[in-house]
């Protein structure tokens, strides 16, 4: 089964067993503020997240942080984001980001020779860009710049429909898969090794998050919403740029 | 040639006259916290202390809490809205702690200002450098002689609208009741667990 297919029918079939179970008593205008009209699902699925990674996830990255010196996990992370690159690279090109497919090309190119495969981010030393480009980026770029609803998916955590499909189509262009796809173990261990250590680097941020939210799906959700216009607005034109979150009238009482 | 020499002192001491005051004040106290608030402070109780002294005089705390409630705080009486901020503000003297303990030494460096909506709102630009580089907006206002913080935005997430969106899904959640959310505020800085920070 494709990788496309295989998060499309992980999501669905969460949304529709939780579904089942959370849509009852619905104000349904209570949610369209926050452009999320399936709270109640997202917020079933956001519980199981938060269980998995609660006895799960986050034990497994404290004993990865403990067990693997900070050098090594560095390079594992490093190779990982050398992976990706290529997929930031057709990105870039299918939004006519020029500047940041050179960027691309020209880092992947640095830590392959000069950083020992992937294992060393020379090129962040010599002050080359990580842009990162995503497929959640191209289809804004191509129109698609509301992203639709507001998606909790399970495992993978804050997203929306257009970035949902972003991400699969993201995950079609590892490389790793296609060298590997028909040598099942090293396909998992890929995905488990990648979400270890993509957990440890979120330590201790959702630590300090959880520990302060109020409402952690909320804070979480807000947080997505904000960080994610931003990466839009990136690769639009500026007359298209939709306006910043963060400008807004204070409403101050004056004294 | 005494005309071109005065014509240079000008021109050198252009830049100090044109001095941006709302840059200064950020400068001076980005150089404070990190030199009194992150360097200087050896446990989590030192930087709380530095922190919650800072919040009360740097923060518009005032304007703030009656942004993050919105209809709800004009629905609350002043000993629930000084319950509020005294809540709140201890929350954040302890999330802010946190995660003055996550940041390594790096400059900040502040690059300028620009309007923000409403009367004498100013945006004041920085970055810490890295790669990505990370953005930080602070939203300042004057107030007697210098400037109170209003909102700091971090890579485009405005602290300030994420508490109000997070305040007001716990409202929504528990039938407008603020008495419960100032609970789960005190509640929640009373049982703080610090980030490991390695």
């Amino acid at each position: 089964m494709s990788k496309i297919a295989q998060v499309l029918k992980i999501t669905l079939l969460s949304w529709l067993l939780v579904g089942c179970v959370s849509l009852k008593n619905v104000d349904e205008n209570a949610f369209t503020n926050e452009n999320d009209p399936m709270e109640p699902v997202n917020r079933a699925v956001f519980s199981f997240n938060d269980t998995a990674d609660t006895y799960l996830m986050r034990p497994i990255a404290n004993g990865y942080r403990w067990l693997v010196p900070k050098f090594i996990r560095n390079s594992i992370a490093n190779i990982f984001d050398t992976l990706t690159q290529p997929a930031h690279f057709a990105n870039a090109l299918l939004q006519g980001q020029f500047k940041d497919a050179g960027s691309v090309l020209g880092r992947t190119g640095v830590n392959l020779t000069f950083g020992f495969l992937g294992m060393f981010d020379v090129a962040s030393q010599m002050g080359i860009p990580n842009p990162k480009n995503d497929f959640g980026q191209t289809l804004a770029k191509w129109g698609w710049q509301s992203g639709g609803p507001f998606v909790m998916l399970p495992l993978l955590g804050p997203s929306n429909v257009r970035d949902t499909i972003g991400l699969g189509v993201d995950s079609v262009a590892d490389v790793y898969y296609w060298r590997f796809k028909h040598e099942k173990p090293l396909i998992y261990g890929e995905y488990a090794l990648n979400g270890i250590q993509s957990r440890e680097q979120m330590l201790d941020l959702m630590d300090n998050m959880k520990s302060s939210s109020t409402d952690y799906y909320a804070a979480m959700r807000t947080m997505y919403q904000q960080n994610r216009q931003k990466k839009i607005n990136q690769v639009l034109p500026k007359s298209q740029e939709t306006e910043q979150a963060y400008d807004f009238d204070f409403e101050i009482e004056e004294e | 040639m005494r005309k071109l020499y005065l014509f240079l002192m000008l021109m050198w001491g252009l830049p100090v006259m044109a001095a941006n005051p709302a840059i200064d004040f950020m400068n001076n106290l980005a150089q404070e916290v990190i030199e009194d608030g992150i360097q200087g402070a050896k446990t989590n109780e030192e930087r709380e202390n530095f922190i919650r002294e800072k919040f009360t005089t740097v923060l518009d705390l005032k304007s703030i809490g009656q942004f993050v409630l919105g209809s709800y705080w004009k629905k609350a009486n002043p000993e629930q809205k000084q319950a509020f901020l005294d809540a709140f503000t201890e929350l954040q003297t302890k999330t802010w702690s946190d995660r003055f303990g996550m940041y390594s030494g790096q400059e900040v460096v502040f690059s300028g200002t620009r309007n923000a909506p409403g009367k004498n709102q100013l945006y004041v630009d920085s970055s810490i450098p890295g790669n990505p580089p990370i953005e930080i907006i602070w939203r300042i206002r004057p107030k007697n002689d210098g400037y109170v913080i209003i909102d700091i935005v971090i890579e485009n997430v405005s602290m300030a609208s994420s508490y109000r969106s997070e305040y007001t899904a716990f409202l929504q959640q528990h039938q407008g009741d603020l008495k419960s959310l100032i609970d789960e505020l005190n509640n929640k800085a009373k049982n703080f667990k610090y980030s490991q920070n390695k």
